[in-house]
């Protein structure tokens, strides 16, 4: 069998490429260019028949002990078997999308944490690209329906929504709640379609494991999700947006039932740097009643460290939970019935800060008494919407 | 979606229609109103309204005919919408009819979401027409002559 050394490189980045994406639990990459898994388990086919016809052992790479690139083999003769998705598979090895996929670490066996990289960069491909996600239309065509569950179902109430400028870019700094679901985030993101326009450009960051999911991850793009990252604020502040961001993530979004009136941003401060330095108001928002849409027993931290979740997909929390149809589960990615809790929101007046500019961004000490005085406001006005409810659920 | 209410006033077209081309007297009579602010443009306000959960914004263009005693108004933002007090002679006093059109955008879930709507949208209307009742006809007659022929 002949094989070109560039062709048992692909081989190579191949096979390294589907280990990843079997570790990163993504069986294809949605690219036009052919599915790694049916590819690639061809390919394992093929090898598997030829050492079958000679009765050779199988294949094993020995890593050498001075950690170097292990030597190249001697290219296999070719068996006339290699189908037109093969073809398909190394034109698309070679393009500059599976480069810039890859990237630099293009050894996985090297390097371990590489996979984990490997299905981050993956979630990343897929999210990005989302500033021209946001459609207006879908979003006015789609109100109706979120006032519908809002008003019905959650009766659910906004206050101070013309607390935000009604022209120029603004930080809005929320407390998550209610688990992948953010009701709460459909609530405010519908007030401030009806009350500005859905013309008025909102994006809201969001992680990107969410935005991974094939219909969930478009509609998010539509309704002006974007990846949560500082330059993607950066951007979407500079192109004049209003940007929604739940500092606390999915630390806060899974906290459990006993602290769902707690604002728990974990000592993520970079919010604050990112409106110091655009120089833009920061607008606190504080929620209650949308934790209540589900019971969590505990935020699973733990339990996302031992299966490693955290370091592959950048989930450091997934909830231990209670309710309807599961009775008791982990993870919050499967459909579940949400409660008809009461949700309210409060949109608090815009904080402006004394100091602005990359300067005051870098200052850690003053960044960190703007986030005190920042979480300060919030927990404030969560205990207070809360003492003012009677009952969980009810309000 | 077409919501109609209708109450019958104790005082000419003419002096029903004084009353209404007051825009401070108009918008002091809707319901649910939270904010009601004039624009740089002649005749157009921006509004916002409280229905259900979140304040509903917009702007609106407020057209006046004295020659037929009606006031509309048309968006130009917002929810698309049209509305118009009618004032006809009825019995010795006038009717006014309050007639408001509005469209939702999508599907089965947007006619469902008008449909519901409906119903505080026809409360708010009924509550302004009472209220316009009780604004004209707690003037004297000769004061709603007097305001009607300066108008």
């Amino acid at each position: 069998m002949t094989q070109s050394p560039r062709r048992r490189g692909h081989d190579a980045i191949r096979d390294a490429a589907w280990q990843g994406a079997s570790a990163s639990g993504l069986a294809s990459v949605p690219f036009g260019a052919p599915p790694l898994s049916s590819a690639v388990s061809g390919a394992a086919s093929t090898r598997r028949q030829a050492r079958a016809q000679t009765g050779t052992a199988p294949r094993r790479r020995s890593k050498p002990s001075d950690g170097t690139r292990p030597a190249k083999a001697q290219p296999p003769e070719t068996n006339g078997h290699r189908g037109e998705s093969e073809t398909e598979l190394a034109n698309y090895a070679r393009s500059a999308e599976f480069e810039k996929l890859i990237g630099e670490d293009w050894d996985w066996r090297e390097n371990p944490s590489a996979a984990a990289r490997f299905g981050e960069r993956i979630l990343d491909l897929i999210a990005s690209g989302t500033f021209e996600g946001r459609d207006p239309d879908y979003i006015r065509e789609n109100l109706p329906l979120n006032w519908l569950i809002a008003t019905l179902y959650f009766r659910s109430r906004v206050e101070g929504i013309e607390n935000i400028p009604d022209v120029g870019p603004a930080l809005v700094v929320g407390n998550h709640s209610g688990g992948n679901y953010i009701p709460d985030s459909f609530i405010l993101g519908m007030a401030f379609a009806t009350y500005f326009g859905s013309e008025r450009p909102w994006y809201a960051l969001t992680h990107s494991a969410a935005m991974a999911f094939p219909v969930l991850g478009r509609m998010l793009k539509s309704f002006g999700s974007i990846p949560a990252t500082p330059q993607n604020a950066d951007e979407a502040l500079r192109r004049g947006a209003c940007v929604l961001v739940y500092p606390g993530g999915d630390i806060e979004t899974f906290r459990p039932w006993r602290e769902r009136n707690v604002v728990k941003f974990g000592g993520r401060m970079g919010f604050i740097r990112t409106a110091l330095k655009n120089r833009v108001p920061l607008i606190p928002v504080a929620n209650v009643g949308s934790h209540e849409t589900g019971v969590f027993l505990s935020d699973g931290q733990w339990l996302c460290k031992a299966l490693g979740l955290d370091k592959r997909f950048r989930i450091k929390a997934e909830p231990i939970q209670v309710g309807l149809p599961w009775g008791i589960w982990f993870t919050d990615f499967l459909p579940r019935v949400l409660l008809p809790a009461k949700i309210e929101i409060r949109v608090l007046p815009p904080m402006n800060f004394s100091r602005t500019g990359p300067e005051a961004a870098a200052d850690d000490e003053y960044v960190r008494a703007c986030y005190e005085q920042v979480t300060g406001a919030l927990q404030e006005a969560v205990t207070d919407m809360a003492s003012r409810r009677r009952w969980p659920i009810i309000g | 979606m077409k919501v109609e209410r209708k109450v019958w006033v104790a005082a000419t077209p003419t002096e029903a229609f004084a009353k209404l081309s007051n825009v401070k007297v108009l918008a002091s009579l809707l319901t649910g109103l939270m904010d009601w602010t004039a624009t740089d443009e002649p005749n157009r306000f921006r509004t916002v309204f409280r229905a259900g959960p979140a304040p509903l914004g917009g702007e609106i263009e407020l057209e006046f005919w004295p020659e037929s005693s009606t006031v509309t108004w048309r968006s130009t933002r917002g929810v698309s919408q049209m509305g118009r007090f009618l004032i006809r002679d009825k019995e010795g006093g006038s009717e006014v009819a309050l007639r408001i059109f509005y469209h939702l955008d999508g599907g089965i879930a947007s006619r469902v979401a008008e449909w519901v709507f409906a119903m505080t949208v026809g409360k708010y209307m009924s509550v302004a027409l009472r209220r316009l009742a009780r604004s004209v006809e707690a003037q004297p007659p000769r004061r709603r002559r007097a305001i009607a022929s300066s108008s």
